[in-house]
């Protein structure tokens, strides 16, 4: 075992999972945004 | 009769093993029905890349020279140069996904990355184990429940247990309907998992639904540029199902692409399941770290739920947040069965629907972001 490797994997794991969350609520907040535009209007 | 008999002399007892194996994947893709459209060819492959010399993989004939074997090539070509089988296959993927259920209920993305947990628990454990980082995360990412991101990221990384990393990402999406309800029943009590939600879905309109795939690319590739040709094709897939004036061309990806690539994707993976490199301990840890990777995936998703539920006054229930791997639709089916076992009136599947979409983009970015952590 590689103590520095498992330290790494860590340092990993907390920015992975923060990076990831981030993103998904960015595109969460951005996908209330989108539920707001409705659809284009059919000519008469 | 010496020529006759010097491929059965040549096989040794590692091949005989593989042999097994193979048969094993086909009569599990045959008889169980388990992913049987990558089990069967990876099983068949195993079985032609172990016979003695075999001509599928390159060989140096003696007065001849090098001469290439189709497998080799098709590794080389389609995997190993660019990656290109599972990128494309990514096309045909997104085409086939509706996000509808995810857009018109986008609390669900939290699940599809909570989800995403095991994988880098699951990377901690393989260092704790012995395996260098790049081998972690092929590791690692067997917890994306998503073979072409297991392929991909192994194979970026040049990871030397690609099979292995196959294999198992394979085995256990088709075994989701035994994995997850033993990990989700670890962490619920029985009240929890008969919470019920309400469906309340808001309307999402055409020009939303084409939006948003544009929209997904362009922040994945800014937060993990890496993850840009993973997303992007996926995407790029979604926009051709949502534009409304390329349904051909939608109809192509989902169908004739997907299955041709399908087809080509499983034998050309055989090419890393010689006996040479598969006959070892670390496939053996590789296929225990696998589960481990799937069982810690369902735990994260559901504590992220549990914890979520301190605050909310609408409960969700747990169970919901382990559908945010990205096994689809078979993760979502196993948590609707589970609800309504718990209490028969309680339907949870559109909101597992939107948790397990949320997670093939969790997945996905994950993959992504690994490679960005790792390759810069």
């Amino acid at each position: 075992m590689d103590l520095e490797t498992v330290f790494l994997t860590l340092e990993i794991m907390w920015k992975g999972m923060f990076s990831i969350f981030i993103a998904m609520l960015i595109i969460a907040g951005i996908v209330v945004i989108l539920q707001k535009i409705p659809d284009k209007k059919e000519n008469k | 009769m010496e020529f006759l008999l010097s491929g059965i002399t040549a096989i040794r007892w590692e091949e005989y093993l593989m042999f097994l194996i193979g048969g094993i994947l086909i009569y599990l893709a045959i008889r169980k029905n388990y992913e049987p459209a990558l089990l069967l060819p990876m099983g068949f492959g195993a079985i032609l890349v172990n016979l003695p010399a075999t001509g599928v993989l390159n060989q140096t004939y003696e007065g001849i020279g090098n001469v290439n074997g189709i497998i080799e090539w098709l590794f080389h070509v389609g995997i190993e140069t660019s990656e290109v089988l599972p990128i494309l296959l990514f096309i045909g993927i997104g085409a086939m996904i509706d996000f509808g259920p995810l857009l018109s209920n986008p609390k669900m993305f939290l699940f599809g990355g909570a989800a995403q947990f095991g994988i880098f628990l699951t990377m901690t454990l393989a260092a704790m184990l012995g395996f260098n980082l790049n081998d972690c995360a092929s590791i690692g990412i067997i917890g994306a429940a998503d073979g072409p991101t297991s392929i991909l990221v192994s194979q970026v990384l040049k990871s030397q247990y690609i099979g292995a990393i196959a294999v198992a990402a394979y085995s256990y999406m088709a075994l989701v309907p035994i994995v997850q309800p033993f990990a989700i029943k670890l962490v619920t009590t029985k009240k929890e998992r008969m919470i019920r939600m309400q469906y309340n879905p808001a309307s999402i309109s055409k020009r939303a639904r084409i939006l948003f795939p544009i929209i997904v690319t362009v922040i994945a590739g800014l937060i993990a540029p890496s993850s840009v040709s993973l997303v992007g094709f996926l995407m790029f897939g979604n926009l051709l199902r949502e534009c409304g004036v390329l349904n051909s061309l939608s109809d192509t990806a989902q169908n004739v692409l997907a299955n041709l690539i399908t087809l080509l994707l499983g034998i050309t993976i055989s090419f890393s399941m010689k006996a040479d490199a598969f006959v070892n301990v670390q496939t053996a840890l590789i296929m225990g770290l696998g589960l481990f990777a799937f069982v810690f995936d369902t735990i994260g998703g559901v504590l992220f739920a549990k914890f979520l539920n301190l605050f909310l006054k609408n409960k969700i229930n747990p169970m919901v947040g382990g559908a945010g791997i990205s096994a689809f639709p078979m993760s979502a089916r196993v948590i609707q069965k589970m609800g309504i076992k718990e209490d028969p009136s309680n339907h949870l599947l559109m909101h597992a629907v939107g948790a397990n979409v949320a997670g093939q983009i969790g997945s996905v970015l994950a993959g992504g972001i690994i490679l960005n952590l790792l390759l810069h």
